[in-house]
């Protein structure tokens, strides 16, 4: 198939060109493979070829309970749990007619929105490595550690953590930090940002995530400073892989690309859920169109990301955190309900139906990234070879959530 | 873009990272240190309340005076990850009667081989390194410590540890027929006699030998748990997500913050009850670990210190 295409590229005499495979194993992150035809260093082509993680999630869902469909739906994209779960667990709700309690709801936003900065982490740093620059990859990483023992401290694991059921969370927030948590941070705090903390870091638990908030928003304006103000990355990304407005609204990407096409587009404010419309907070977009724009949202949105967890600390009410009924076997009446939510990817959303049994009749996924993907072929054309890695992850894409 | 801009954007970002280069190394060398991340308590479920407590998932911890063998969190991980099983403890016996007992007694070659090839089959199980050689020197013939004299016989028990697993016939096929096909090539007869879940046993012959060879359950005594039905847990398949410890309506099972669980073999990674009913005593140490000699010792310490 691919082999025809090629030669019918070369009849239309564009010169010798060149066909060859980035990928399967591992271009960056999971794996997916590029077919790419080159003439000389300029890439005329590029064919995506998903499907080599393909993990049947959705037939799997057939065959697993209400609740215990929940850990294995985790796994497409392990750094964002809570975003890809979220839908499911809303229309499950949607489902049964149930409104989890008002504490669960925060608990889940804060948990949702911990997980979006520790993805977005992760692509910022790999956005480092792609365009040269090590040193982001590690700096991400060193600090992402105080946000997933955040994480951790609430959910019980630091990425996979099953938190959310229908109905609530499994269990409410910590009120204490452990001791040497705290001096660790502390300790941490210094050397990063060459100052104390102001006062004792408390071991209450609102109060330490509210200083580790105040210390990851410091960090990130020296990211800026450091990434993506520099010369070098800006004159990488700038300009490279440019997909215009109108491009972006008829192929229908989805988060932060969309967003960084100009397009104000965002499933916490469009069909707010939970506790998102109690939280005030931006939806960046720039108007660059290009993979710096893109990347440039996500930071923003780590930023504000920040901001929606302090509110969610600050209102988090007293109470409840889940309804009462069984911990692992839950009915659901018959019917069929869709739900989005907006995942660190852009809107992720599930389409079920049940039959009244224990178990989900059907169960449709539709990922940000495979809504995503649809951009790369139109993206990776006429473009040096050098820039399909940025290009790419500009794209945050991600093969086993597309895949599913 | 002007110069002072484009002069500002080369500059910074070496200045931003070389103030690292003055920085001690935030890098922690796991497992020689570890992080203090972890909650204080592991996860567990309140079933009155319906309700979870916040803290670690790790490895299990299993109360046996509170399980009762319903089964619940292995229906509820069958949907997840299939890694818990519900277990009898099995003890793998000889039994010889008399009249071979005597004669094994006597050391008549006949019956001290068969003895000595399902001896040898468990002197060595798996999951646990042989140190000392010299346990096999407890094994001769003439040893009768092992011996227990029951009525119309005596056993002799070769396993040293109970044998967990869901059916007698398992621990037949695993355990005992190995050992089994080579006293086949030396002319035993095998015949099977029995072949159920909680009791399992086959009989050999030779000649004017004959004995069997048993399967039999270990009743562990508990009262709330007659069938003595433990849960035992494959960590090379759990996911840590604790639905069995929510699915437990009696609190016997609780979640801990151990998560070194790693091991060289597949098999070292399924959890007896016996391994689970045992709690890490203190999975949040943060001190230099003792196996280390004297210089990293010291090179950890003052690590420490001077931070």
């Amino acid at each position: 198939m691919v082999a025809e295409e090629v030669k019918s590229v070369e009849v239309y005499e564009v010169g010798p060109t060149l066909t060859f495979s980035m990928g399967p194993q591992h271009p960056g992150t999971g794996h997916f493979r590029m077919v790419i035809t080159v003439l000389g260093d300029t890439v005329v082509r590029c064919d995506p070829d998903p499907g080599f993680v393909h993990r049947g999630e959705e037939k799997m869902c057939e065959y697993k309970t209400w609740i215990t469909n929940i850990p294995h739906l985790e796994r497409p994209a392990i750094l964002d749990a809570a975003g890809m779960v979220y839908p499911y667990v809303l229309a499950v709700e949607r489902l049964m007619g149930v409104e989890p309690p008002e504490r669960a709801k925060y608990l889940r936003v804060i948990m949702a929105e911990l997980q979006r900065i520790c993805s977005h982490l992760y692509w910022l740093g790999l956005m480092g490595v792609f365009a040269g620059h090590a040193t982001m990859y590690m700096w991400c990483f060193g600090d992402r550690e105080y946000l997933v023992d955040l994480t951790q401290l609430i959910g019980g694991q630091r990425i996979t953590h099953s938190y959310f059921v229908p109905g609530g969370v499994r269990n409410d927030a910590p009120a204490k930090v452990p001791k040497e948590l705290v001096k660790e941070f502390r300790r941490y705090y210094r050397m990063m940002l060459g100052r104390d903390y102001g006062g004792e870091v408390p071991e209450d638990f609102r109060r330490y995530a509210l200083a580790v908030c105040e210390f990851f928003d410091t960090r990130l304006d020296e990211y800026y400073r450091m990434l993506l103000d520099s010369s070098i990355f800006i004159y990488r990304t700038k300009g490279v892989g440019v997909l215009r407005r109108e491009d972006a609204v008829s192929l229908g990407v989805v988060g932060p690309v969309l967003r960084g096409s100009g397009v104000r587009s965002d499933t916490r404010i469009d069909e707010p859920y939970d506790a998102y419309p109690y939280i005030k907070f931006n939806v960046p977009t720039m108007d660059g169109c290009d993979s710096y724009s893109r990347m440039m949202v996500g930071y923003y949105e780590m930023k504000e990301s920040v901001r929606i967890i302090e509110q969610a600390i600050e209102q988090m009410p007293d109470g409840p955190v889940k309804l009462k009924q069984h911990p692992v076997s839950i009915r659901v009446p018959a019917g069929e309900v869709f739900a989005s939510a907006e995942a660190a990817r852009g809107q992720c959303s599930f389409y079920i139906r049940s039959d009244g049994t224990d178990r989900p009749y059907r169960v449709k996924i539709c990922s940000p990234s495979f809504r995503n993907l649809i951009a790369l072929p139109h993206l990776i054309r006429d473009v040096r070879v050098a820039d399909i890695p940025i290009i790419y992850w500009s794209l945050n894409y991600w093969p086993v959530e597309c895949d599913r | 873009m002007g110069i002072a801009q484009a002069i500002k954007r080369t500059l910074m970002p070496v200045y931003s990272g070389l103030k690292h280069v003055f920085l001690k190394p935030y890098t922690v060398k796991w497992p020689y240190e570890k992080v203090p991340n972890l909650p204080e308590e592991g996860y567990r479920f309140d079933p009155k309340a319906g309700i979870g407590y916040p803290g670690s998932k790790g490895r299990h911890v299993l109360y046996m005076e509170k399980c009762t063998g319903c089964g619940s969190c292995d229906l509820t991980c069958q949907n997840i990850a299939e890694a818990i099983t519900m277990t009898h403890g099995f003890d793998v016996l000889i039994v010889l009667d008399e009249g071979c007992y005597e004669s094994f007694k006597r050391s008549m070659p006949g019956i001290v081989e068969a003895v000595e090839a399902l001896v040898g089959s468990f002197s060595a199980e798996p999951g646990r390194i042989e140190y000392n050689s010299l346990s096999s020197f407890f094994w001769a013939p003439t040893d009768t410590r092992q011996v227990t004299k029951v009525e119309g016989g005596y056993e002799i028990r070769l396993n040293r540890e109970p044998i967990f697993d869901a059916r007698a016939v398992e621990v037949l096929h695993q355990k005992v027929y190995p050992a089994v096909e080579k006293l086949k090539a030396a002319g035993w007869e095998l015949r099977k006699l029995d072949a159920a879940t909680e009791s399992a046993s086959v009989e050999l012959s030779r000649q004017d030998f004959t004995f069997n060879v048993l399967v039999r359950k270990i009743e562990m005594g508990y009262k709330q748990n007659r069938r003595s039905l433990f849960p035992s847990i494959d960590y090379g398949r759990c996911v840590m997500c604790g639905f069995c410890v929510d699915a437990c309506p009696f609190q016997a099972l609780e979640m801990t913050g151990e998560f070194e669980i790693s091991s060289t073999s597949r098999r070292e990674l399924v959890y007896t009850p016996t391994m689970l009913a045992k709690r890490p005593e203190d999975f949040n140490v943060t001190g230099v670990p003792p196996e280390l000699n004297m210089i990293e010792r010291m090179r950890m310490i003052f690590r420490r210190l001077v931070w």
